[in-house]
């Protein structure tokens, strides 16, 4: 058992979006959608401040955080969003009906529907190995499959910059514990009570 | 996550070591692959965790590769152009290899076509990881004809002032600076070098800034990079050389120099005198046909207060005796008759008006940004400058970057912590090069001239430069030169335009070539035959229209194009070869790119055979045969150059590039054959071991940057690859070229101010008013130009914020001038060379009001390219064909575009 979290150190992230390539590539999520802002399951966005020369740009990374207390898990009305023993948040897709209430209830916009369309093009691009198989909502997994042969998530694991800090916030030896307690990292927008695992160093 | 009760497709997995491929970097990567019998496939790319290169970690385009390899516009099968078509129509028909090879043999026979009227475009691949396949292919045909397209596009102007001040020339040109523990970097200019992206350079800048390094940035756009600036300076586009010559004057003016380190490794006490209006050292190798090795130099002892000898190429003025250069020579000093003066003093002379006030207008920009960098640059140990990649190119460039050099010599920033490191490669180059000058085995010129060409880095290039490809004289060419050579005489006659000193693998010429204007010893000297593999000369050598012209001339006979996608330059040929992506490729043992750690690696395939393609190294055998007719290609000429170039035995070489050359083992398979067991025997294991380790761990690191620069520092334990040994402030090479060239500001051996105009009568205190702005371009994270377009994935990536990657950046306050809105259609005119290109504007503050921004990545035209086609700016059609002076690269920025809503 072990309650994962990510830290994001937007300071260090170059703007470089390995993670968001790494994550399509192994997650297959749907890069080939006409929209190309819909469907990420991790997305880095620029934001520019103030007037030139005095101008400050930041890449904002974002994910699912894996909330403790999940919007999207109380109004899921199958129970295919659960929580796993490790605190990860996931979709059975067998009990997925596709209706979306999670997609509405996330306030941090990290889920999205896989279609019938992305179906196909999933295996287009894919071939055998097209990993999705039926219609259902989609969103960070922690890439839990990646975690049980022992490797890191894919974002965190290419993270250029090192921006991408993933581990057991319950292991105090753990990078991720020492900088959420420290005080150091932050979620993000704590006052709506999700409790987000993610946490953010600006 | 897996659908619950969905079936795995059958197979196991397995992880296979590669390089990855998409931009000179060249990161260490190990590839997930689902092996099921012979069939394998790749499921995803990682970095490798042994890599001390890339660290593990490696960029979008990296992670992508995949998407490459299964792109469904892939070039599958070998095309013939439809017999009555027209080159650049896109009609071909499917053919095999024998065809393929049928029909360039009987082209070449039917045109008669003699071996120097071949070229061969090698472009981002070959140059980067086929380098001694396409050697070993000149050589077997017999051409000098090689242009090394991203060298000349790509680097030289760029590294060409740097090159010449530390003597580097190898992976990009580049050392990797070692930014985990330096305090504070200059970036000038362009951001490709770092968050362009380059990992193994980005991995270290991370890790700078969480260790405290400060940055300064100075680029006219807010880019990636300036985006994690402690301090942007958004100077003017053009104006580095100012910016730069004002900080070194502040560096000088308050002693912030390391004093021991100049006197005893540098070129700095040098005593120089006023030769006809340039620089030059007494004791300067004044031949202008010999390469500028020096028996020796002179500098001004303060001990005894006499002018001294010292060696002519050594890495230590001082040495053992007891001596004390002077960095400034006592007034009115005179030797051999002549006022003589340090080259120190001669720098300090170019920089010493250059005040913060007067660079500060010209970069517009406030004094106290220089006089802060100065400061900084000067005062915290350790710091260096770092030099950018594909920055905005004037004809000051190698002057300005020379600068940049300059600075970073004076602060300690050579081959110490926190400076530039210089790779293992060079060292040992070095090491093999010094030992048998010193032996004095090089005393014939003959031999001087092989081993320089053979040695590594500057001296390296310019070996080949001037007794290989300029001379005409080299034996395995039959006498001819690089048509370039060609070119330069027939400049002179024509245009009285000097030649283009610094130019190896040059595409200068080549139209001409064409064309049928050159002449060698009274005849003519065309070019019939190109061979174009991996670049796309249409949109990245600039001049799109003229490089149209050029290749459907009919006098170019055939045009052979290799390439893994349908390439804008692809559809201008008559056969098309489909060539491997780097996962489908094994390679010889390579070393470990620009990694100041000495490592070797090499590549294992992780895919099964896709359709009909056949390896770039395969390719070179194939034509290598088919041009040379019923005698089949050389390989012993072939192997008598590898041999020479890479020190493995002739023997083995020659009996392996035999089977290559018949057909019985494909060429990357021969040079992994004689690499495993001319490096086995190094490290004391058999080749199957040493294999076995390779495939294991990808990459193996032989020995850390500390245990190297403590064996063999440069210059403190050897020469580095500079004609003088030491790190040249006085450049022996620049001063050479003002004796085989004649003088000129450009080559200056020890710094000039090139006050140049952006058009005709605007010079760099010039203000574009109206709808007319200066020009800068640069490169996004996720794209490598032709290396990487129409990857789907990339493609979604960049579509994601497509308005800066498709789009001219412009001002806010500069677009409500021109009443423009973001996304508002315009044409862009350049107003020196006429050239209009149509766009939109995107609106930001990361730009200056005077300057507009666009992206280099992009732009391509091929339809068949279903992601890349249409996207983008084509800077092909925008920047003119304009050989700038000193290194042929163009003079890419130097102009201004008008703007007009459409």
């Amino acid at each position: 058992m072990a309650r994962y979290g990510m830290v994001m150190d937007v300071s260090s992230c170059l703007g470089c979006r390995a993670c968001m390539a790494a994550c399509s590539q192994w997650n297959q999520t749907p890069f080939w959608a006409e929209d190309f802002e819909g469907k990420w399951r991790t997305r880095v966005t620029p934001l520019e401040e103030g007037k030139f020369p005095n101008v400050r740009k930041v890449f904002f990374p974002t994910i699912c955080m894996h909330c403790e207390n999940p919007p999207c898990h109380s109004v899921c009305p199958t129970g295919a969003t659960y929580i796993n023993k490790d605190g990860i948040v996931l979709i059975d897709y067998d009990l997925c009906l596709g209706c979306g209430y999670c997609i509405e209830a996330c306030p941090y916009d990290a889920r999205y529907e896989y279609e019938k369309e992305d179906l196909e093009k999933d295996e287009f691009y894919f071939g055998e190995d097209a990993r999705h198989h039926q219609v259902h909502i989609d969103k960070c997994t922690f890439c839990v499959d990646r975690l049980e042969e022992g490797l890191e998530p894919s974002c965190a694991a290419t993270c250029v910059g090192h921006a991408r800090i993933f581990g057991d916030l319950d292991d105090p030896n753990s990078e991720v514990a020492k900088l959420v307690n420290s005080g150091k990292a932050k979620p993000l927008g704590e006052y709506m009570g999700a409790k987000p695992k993610v946490y953010y160093i600006k | 996550l897996y659908t619950p009760h969905y079936e795995k497709p059958k197979g196991e997995i397995k992880y296979y070591p590669n390089i990855c491929s998409f931009c000179s970097t060249a990161c260490d990567i190990k590839v997930r692959t689902r092996v099921d019998g012979k069939f394998k496939k790749p499921q995803k790319i990682d970095g490798n965790p042994n890599s001390t290169l890339n660290r593990g970690r490696i960029c979008a385009r990296g992670q992508s590769g995949i998407r490459t390899v299964y792109n469904p516009d892939r070039i599958k099968y070998p095309l013939i152009r439809v017999e009555g078509s027209k080159r650049g129509e896109w009609k071909f028909r499917k053919a095999t290899w024998k065809e393929v090879e049928e029909y360039i043999r009987k082209k070449v026979q039917e045109h008669n076509i003699q071996p120097h009227e071949f070229a061969i475009f090698a472009g981002q691949r070959a140059c980067a990881y086929e380098r001694l396949g396409a050697f070993a292919f000149l050589a077997s045909i017999g051409s000098p004809n090689m242009i090394g397209s991203p060298m000349q596009q790509c680097v030289m102007a760029e590294h060409a002032g740097a090159n010449a001040t530390v003597g580097t020339m190898t992976s990009h040109d580049e050392i990797l600076v070692d930014m985990d523990n330096t305090k504070v970097m200059l970036v000038v200019g362009s951001n490709a070098a770092l968050t362009g992206i380059s990992v193994s350079r980005a991995v270290r800048f991370a890790q700078g800034k969480r260790n405290g390094m400060k940055v300064i940035v100075v680029d006219p756009r807010m880019s990636e990079t300036a985006s994690k600036a402690d301090k942007w300076i958004p100077a003017k586009p053009g104006t580095n050389m100012p910016f730069l010559m004002a900080v070194l004057r502040l560096i000088i003016k308050n002693e912030w120099y390391e004093e021991e380190f100049l006197r005893r490794h540098t070129t700095a006490p040098f005593l120089v005198f006023d030769n006809n209006g340039t620089p030059e050292a007494f004791g300067q190798n004044a031949n202008p046909e010999a390469l500028p090795f020096a028996e020796k130099y002179y500098v001004y002892d303060e001990f005894s207060g006499e002018v001294v000898e010292v060696e002519g190429f050594t890495n230590d003025n001082i040495g053992n005796k007891k001596i004390k250069p002077a960095l400034f020579a006592p007034k009115g000093l005179t030797f051999q008759g002549k006022p003589a003066k340090t080259a120190f003093d001669y720098l300090w002379e170019a920089v010493k008006d250059a005040t913060p006030e007067w660079a500060a207008k010209l970069c517009d920009i406030p004094a106290k940004d220089i006089e802060e960098t100065a400061e900084m640059l000067g005062t915290i140990k350790p710091a260096n400058v770092y030099l950018g990649w594909m920055d905005g190119r004037y004809e000051d460039v190698v002057q300005a970057r020379k600068a940049a050099a300059i600075i970073n010599v004076l602060i300690g920033g050579v081959d110490r912590l926190g400076g530039w490191i210089y790779t293992p490669e060079l060292r040992e180059g070095m090491e093999r090069f010094h030992k048998a000058y010193e032996s004095g085995q090089l005393k014939n010129p003959m031999n001087l001239l092989m081993a320089t060409a053979m040695a590594p880095g500057l001296l390296g290039m310019t070996g080949k430069l001037e007794g290989m490809m300029y001379s005409g004289k080299f034996p395995m060419f039959r006498g001819y030169p690089h048509f370039s050579r060609a070119y330069f005489d027939y400049r002179a006659k024509k245009e009285g335009k000097k030649g283009i000193p610094f130019s190896l693998f040059t595409n200068a010429g080549f139209q001409e070539a064409v064309e049928g204007k050159l002449t060698w010893n009274g005849k003519p000297y065309q070019i019939k035959f190109a061979y174009i593999y991996s670049t796309n000369p249409l949109k990245d050598y600039y001049g799109y229209k003229s490089w149209v012209k050029t290749f459907t001339n009919p006098n170019l006979k055939l045009v052979v194009v290799d390439e893994i996608l349908p390439s804008d330059m692809a559809a201008f040929a008559d056969v098309i070869l489909p060539d491997k992506t780097y996962l489908e490729k094994y390679s010889s043992i390579m070393p470990d790119g620009p990694n100041s750690d000495m490592a070797i690696r090499m590549r294992f395939p992780s895919v099964s055979q896709i359709g009909d393609v056949k390896g770039g190294d395969e390719v070179f055998c194939i034509l290598s045969n088919a041009i040379a007719g019923k005698r089949g290609g050389d390989y012993f000429s072939a192997s008598m150059i590898i041999s020479q170039f890479t020190g493995w035995d002739m023997k083995t070489v020659s009996k392996e590039y035999a089977l290559a050359w018949r057909g019985k083992k494909p060429l990357y398979k021969a040079n992994r054959d004689i690499a495993l067991s001319e490096v086995s025997k190094k490290l004391g294991m058999t080749s199957k071991q040493l294999e076995k380790a390779l495939e294991e761990k990808g990459v193996l690191i032989l020995k850390k940057k500390e245990e190297l620069m403590e064996e063999a520092g440069m210059p403190y334990k050897l020469p580095v690859p500079t004609f003088s040994g030491r790190v040249e402030i006085y450049s022996t090479l620049f001063a050479h070229f003002n004796h085989a060239y004649g003088v000129d500001p450009h080559w200056d051996p020890i710094l000039k101010f090139i006050p140049f105009e952006y058009k005709k009568g605007a010079g760099l205190d010039y203000k574009p008013t109206g709808n007319e702005f200066f020009f800068a371009f640069g490169k996004v994270p996720e794209m490598t130009y032709l290396t990487t377009a129409d990857n789907p994935l990339l493609h979604a990536l960049v579509e994601r914020h497509k308005e800066e990657n498709y789009g001219f950046w412009m001002n806010p306050k500069s677009a409500a001038r021109l009443g423009l809105k973001e996304g508002d259609k315009i044409e862009v005119e350049n107003t020196v060379s006429g050239q209009k290109v149509k766009s939109f504007v995107h609106i930001t503050e990361g730009i200056r009001e005077d300057t507009v921004y666009v992206m280099s990545d992009f732009g391509f035209q091929n339809k068949k390219l279903t992601y890349a086609s249409g996207k983008g700016v084509d800077l092909g059609r925008l920047i003119p064909y304009r050989l700038g002076p000193v290194t042929a690269s163009a003079m890419s920025c130097q102009f201004t575009v008008k703007i007009r809503k459409i």
